[in-house]
C-alpha cells in the first residue's frame, strides 16, 4: 500500500511540472492581453500601455517567465493576479470552498440518484425500468447551461423555491444556495450514471453465482446487497469517479450562470483576461484533484473487488 | 469596446429562449418617461428616478464584472469608476444632469491660465483627517504622471505646475487656457484621495488588500474579491446638500451574464444596474416586479474608421455607406429599442453645459436616416464598384459584431466587397492599441465616451491630431482650430459654438462612422428607487440618492 501511494506521489508531481509548462505555454499562446482587462476595450496612450507591459514583464521571453513563475512557486508564492493585484493562494483560498462544496454536493445527488434509479430500473418491473430510462434520457439532454437557465427562471425567478443567485452564508443558507447549481451541474452526470448502473446491475443479475444464490434460498435483499451490487461496483465506480473528477472544470459553466464564487468561473474570467498566473494557480489545483480522485478510484477497486491489487498491471 | 458582452455567451440566448417560454409574451421597448431637471435634457428622457422614501437596507448593485481596482488613477472602465464615484470626491463635481460645478473645491480664477481651489473647509476623510490642499495637489500629480501607471496623464498637457498655496487652496498653473481641464476634474482623473494613506500602502494602494481613503458619501466597509466591493454611507459626510442615501449598505457585484442579471433582478437579489445592450431588455420592461429608464444617450456606438487608403478612407463613400446602412435594425437587434438614429457622434447626453447651443447645432444636422437608393446613386458616381474593403469584428462579442454585420450589409449594399477578419474576444483590444492591428483593417465597431459631458470630450481624442484614438491620422485645420478655440474658451456658450463647428465636419466627413445614438438604460427593482438615469453613475455621487421604493 505504502509503495502503491509513494509511486502515485511522484506520478502527481511529475503531472503537476508537465502542466504547468503546457499551461504556461497554452496561455502564453492564445490570443489577446492581459492588459484589454484594464483598459475596457479603450485606446490609452502609448506611454501608459509601455509602462503597464513593463510592469508586468509582458514583453519578456517566454521562458523567462515561466522560471520567474516557477522558482516563485517552489517558495509557495503562486504569483499575483494582473489586474487586481492580489496573491492567487488567497484568491484560490476566498473560491476554493464553494467549488468543494458545489463539487460534493452534485457529487452526493449523483451518485444517490444515479446509482439509486440505476439499480431501481435494473432490478423493477418493466414499466418501472421504463421510468427510470425516460427520466435518464430527458436528464441526458440537458447541458448544464440549459438545465442552469431552466431551473433558475422555474424554481427561482417564477416559484421563487430557491435563490438564484449568490453563495449565502451558513451552512444550511449555503446549501439552499447551491441545490439548483448542483441540480444543474448533475443532470447529465446523473443520466450517464444511471444507464451504467443499470447495465451493470442487469449483467449480474444473469450471472451464474446470482441463480445459484436464488435457488439455494437466500433472501433476495441478501442476494442484490452480496452478490449483484459488490461485483458490479466496479463499473458503477469507475464512471462515477470519472464524472466526478471532471466536476470542478464543468463546475464553470454553472458557477457563472450562478454568479457564484467558485473556481471554475474565476478560472473562465483569468483565461479570457490572460491572468496567467491565476490559470496556473487554478488549473494546477484542477490537476491535483483530478490525480487525487483517480487515487482514491483506485484504493476503491482494491477495496471493492478483492482481486484487484493496488498498483497491479495487466499480465 | 462593452466587454461584457464577450462574456454573454450561450447563456443569454439560452436566457431569452428560457424566458420567453416561460413568462406571457413580451411587449416592446418601452416609452420613455419624461421627469427631471429643465436643463441639459431634450424631451423623453429621464434624469432623476423618484425619490426613495425608506430605508432600502443593504443594496446589491450589477456591474458586468468584478471591481478591479478603487485607484481613480487607473478606473478606466465601468465597474471601477461606478465605485470610486460614490467613494471618492472630485475636485469640481458633476451633477445629475451631467452638468458640473464646485465639488470638494470650489473654483476661483485669477487668470486665463491660473485655476485656484479652495477646498471645502469641512470636508474630511473617512479616518477623520481633514482634506488637505496637499492632499489635492498629491492626487492630481499622480494623475498627472505619465510614469504613475495610470489612465489620464494625457489630460495634464497644457498644467504647467499644481502647487498648494495654502493649507486648503491650490494652484494650477497652464501652459495655455484649458477649460477642458475643468471637465477631467470634475470627472475620474480629479477624484482625491488622503496622501499619507497612499504613500502608507505603495502598490497596494486601491488593490484589495490596500483599500483606499477618500472624503466621499460612502466609505468603503469591504471589499473581497468575488464577494464585491461593500460601501457604506459615510455618516460625518462634509456635503449636506447631497440627500442622505435611504440605505444601510451598497455592495457592487460583477455578474457577466445577462440570464443572472435577469433573473437577480426579478427576484430582487440585484437591486438594480446600468446595462448596456441587454438582450433581455423587453421582458423587463414589461416585469411588473422591474422598472426600467432610459436617460439621455452619452456612449458613442460608432463603426471607428481605420482605414487610410482604399475606398473607406473617402467620406463620400463613408457619407454612401451611411445612406445604405439599417440603423433602425441595430436600434433593434442589439439596443432593444433603447436608442436613437444620430445627428452625430455625440448626442444629448454629453451636453453638460450650453444646452440650448448645441441642441440647435445638433438638429441642424441631418438625422441618419436610411436612404437605400439616394445611396446607390451616390456611390454609382464614385465608381467603387468590386473595391474591397476588411471590418474587423469579433462575433464572441455579439453587440459589435452584429454592428460589424450590418456595416457590412450596408457596405454591400453599394458596391463593395467586404471581407470581415474575426478576431477572438481577447484580442479585440489590440485594435485599439496596436497599430498593426488598427492598420489590418479598414474599420471596426466600438462602444466609447468622454470623462465628462462634452461632445468635444470624445472629439478630442479621434479628430485632433495626434488623438489617443485617432487611428487614421484624420486631421484638419478649421477642426483642429475649432476645437483649440473651444478647449481655450471660458464661455461656455462660445465654447459650445466651436465645438459644433467641428462637431458639423466631423459629422459631415464621417470620421467615426456613427451608428446609434445608445439610451443610458437603468434598471432597478421595484424595491429601490432614486438612481439617477443619466451617465452620471460614472463620474458624481449617483448612490446618494438611492434608497428603498
Amino acid at each position: 500500500m505504502l509503495a502503491f501511494l509513494a509511486r502515485r506521489m511522484a506520478m502527481l508531481v511529475a503531472t503537476l511540472l508537465v502542466a504547468s509548462f503546457a499551461i504556461y505555454g497554452a496561455l502564453y499562446l492564445a490570443p489577446g492581453s492581459p492588459i484589454a482587462a484594464l483598459t475596457g476595450g479603450r485606446s490609452v496612450p502609448p506611454d501608459v500601455l509601455a509602462q503597464l507591459e513593463e510592469r508586468y514583464h509582458l514583453n519578456e521571453p517566454f521562458l523567462t517567465r515561466y522560471w520567474i513563475w516557477f522558482t516563485s512557486a517552489l517558495h509557495g508564492d503562486l504569483g499575483e493576479s494582473i489586474p487586481l493585484h492580489e496573491k492567487v493562494s488567497t484568491l484560490i483560498g476566498q473560491r476554493i470552498g464553494v467549488t468543494i462544496q458545489l463539487v460534493m454536493l452534485t457529487a452526493a445527488i449523483i451518485i444517490i440518484v444515479g446509482v439509486g434509479l440505476g439499480i431501481v430500473g435494473a432490478l423493477g418491473r418493466g414499466s418501472v425500468d421504463g421510468g427510470v430510462l425516460l427520466v435518464s434520457t430527458v436528464s441526458a439532454a440537458l447541458p448544464a447551461f440549459a438545465a442552469a437557465v431552466i431551473l433558475q427562471f422555474v424554481f427561482g425567478v417564477t416559484l421563487g423555491w430557491f435563490p438564484v443567485l449568490g453563495n449565502g452564508d451558513g451552512f444550511l443558507d449555503q446549501l439552499r444556495h447551491l441545490t439548483l447549481p448542483a441540480l444543474a451541474l448533475a443532470a447529465t452526470s446523473v443520466a450517464l450514471v444511471t444507464r451504467v448502473t443499470r447495465t451493470a446491475v442487469r449483467e449480474e443479475l444473469d450471472r451464474e453465482h446470482v441463480q445459484t444464490a436464488v435457488s439455494r434460498g437466500l433472501p433476495w435483499r441478501e442476494v442484490v446487497r452480496r452478490h449483484v451490487l459488490r461485483n458490479a461496483a466496479i463499473p458503477i465506480t469507475t464512471v462515477v469517479g470519472i464524472t466526478i473528477a471532471s466536476l470542478i472544470a464543468l463546475a464553470a459553466i454553472v458557477e457563472t450562470a450562478f454568479g457564484l464564487n467558485g473556481l471554475g468561473a474565476y478560472l473562465v474570467q483569468a483565461a479570457q483576461n490572460k491572468d496567467f498566473a491565476v490559470v496556473q494557480g487554478i488549473s494546477l489545483v484542477l490537476v491535483f484533484a483530478f490525480v487525487i480522485t483517480n487515487v482514491v478510484i483506485d484504493i476503491a477497486y482494491a477495496i471493492l473487488d478483492p482481486r484487484v491489487t493496488l498498483g497491479s498491471r495487466a499480465q | 469596446m462593452q466587454d461584457s458582452t464577450a462574456r454573454r455567451k450561450v447563456l443569454g440566448v439560452m436566457a431569452v429562449g428560457a424566458v420567453l417560454a416561460l413568462t406571457a409574451g413580451c411587449s416592446g421597448a418601452p416609452a420613455p418617461t419624461t421627469s427631471g431637471s429643465a436643463t441639459a435634457q431634450t424631451s423623453g428622457f429621464t434624469v432623476d428616478t423618484p425619490a426613495p422614501t425608506k430605508d432600502a437596507g443593504d443594496v446589491v448593485w450589477a456591474t458586468y464584472r468584478e471591481t478591479q481596482t478603487l485607484d481613480p488613477i487607473q478606473g478606466f472602465d465601468y465597474p471601477e469608476q461606478t465605485a470610486d464615484s460614490i467613494l471618492c470626491d472630485s475636485l469640481l463635481r458633476q451633477k445629475n444632469d451631467m452638468s458640473y460645478g464646485n465639488g470638494l473645491g470650489t473654483l476661483t480664477q485669477p487668470s486665463d491660465t491660473e485655476f485656484d481651489f479652495t477646498i471645502n473647509a469641512n470636508a474630511k476623510f473617512w479616518d477623520g483627517s481633514p482634506v488637505t490642499a496637499a492632499d489635492a495637489v498629491f492626487s492630481l500629480k499622480r494623475a498627472a504622471d505619465p510614469k504613475g501607471g495610470g489612465f489620464y496623464s494625457a489630460v495634464f498637457d497644457r498644467v504647467k505646475s499644481i502647487e498648494a498655496t495654502g493649507d486648503k487652496t491650490l494652484k494650477i498653473t497652464l501652459s495655455q487656457p484649458d477649460y477642458w481641464l475643468l471637465g477631467e476634474l470634475s470627472s475620474t482623473p480629479g477624484e482625491i484621495v488622503e496622501q499619507k494613506y497612499a504613500e502608507a500602502k505603495g502598490k497596494d494602494f486601491g488593490t484589495v488588500t490596500g483599500g483606499t481613503m477618500c472624503s466621499g458619501p460612502f466609505k468603503l466597509d469591504s471589499w473581497q474579491t468575488g464577494k464585491g466591493v461593500k460601501m457604506v454611507p459615510n455618516t460625518n459626510y462634509w456635503d449636506t446638500t447631497l440627500p442622505k442615501p435611504k440605505l444601510t449598505s451598497i455592495t457592487l457585484i460583477g455578474v457577466p451574464d445577462d440570464a443572472t442579471f435577469t433573473a437577480g433582478v426579478k427576484t430582487g437579489a440585484i437591486d438594480g444596474g446600468y446595462s448596456i445592450a441587454l438582450s433581455t431588455l423587453a421582458q423587463l420592461s414589461s416585469d411588473p416586479s422591474v422598472k426600467v429608464y432610459q436617460g439621455a444617450p452619452f456612449l458613442a456606438a460608432a463603426m471607428v474608421i481605420s482605414a487610410t487608403k482604399g475606398p473607406l478612407a473617402d467620406p463620400k463613400v463613408r457619407q454612401a455607406v451611411s445612406l445604405a446602412i439599417d440603423r433602425k435594425g441595430i436600434i433593434n437587434t442589439v439596443f432593444h429599442g433603447a436608442g436613437n438614429i444620430p445627428h452625430a457622434l455625440q448626442a444629448s447626453g454629453t451636453w453638460g453645459t450650453a444646452v440650448d447651443t448645441f441642441k440647435t447645432g445638433y438638429d441642424a444636422l441631418p438625422a441618419m436616416d436610411q436612404d437605400l437608393a439616394k445611396a446607390q446613386s451616390l456611390a454609382k458616381s464614385l465608381n467603387i464598384a468590386g473595391q474591397n474593403v476588411t471590418i474587423g469584428t469579433s462575433s464572441g462579442i455579439p453587440a459589435l459584431n452584429s454592428e460589424a454585420l450590418a456595416f457590412k450589409a450596408a457596405c454591400e449594399a453599394i458596391g463593395l466587397k467586404v471581407t470581415l477578419q474575426n478576431v477572438s474576444p481577447s484580442n479585440y483590444i489590440n485594435y485599439f492599441i496596436d497599430p498593426k492591428a488598427w492598420g489590418s483593417v479598414d474599420a471596426f465597431a466600438t462602444s466609447n465616451y468622454g470623462d465628462y459631458a462634452d461632445p468635444a470630450g470624445l472629439y478630442k481624442s479621434m479628430a485632433a491630431k495626434g488623438g489617443s484614438q485617432n487611428f487614421n491620422g484624420w486631421t484638419d485645420p478649421q477642426t483642429e482650430a475649432a476645437l483649440n478655440a473651444a478647449r481655450g474658451e471660458k464661455d461656455d456658450t462660445k465654447r459650445a459654438q466651436d465645438v459644433i463647428t467641428a462637431q458639423k465636419i466631423i459629422t459631415d466627413q464621417l470620421v467615426w462612422f456613427p451608428l446609434v445614438a445608445a439610451n443610458n438604460v437603468l434598471i432597478m427593482n421595484t424595491k429601490v428607487t432614486g438612481a439617477p438615469a443619466t451617465f452620471v453613475y460614472m463620474f458624481g455621487p449617483w448612490a446618494a440618492y438611492l434608497g428603498g421604493a
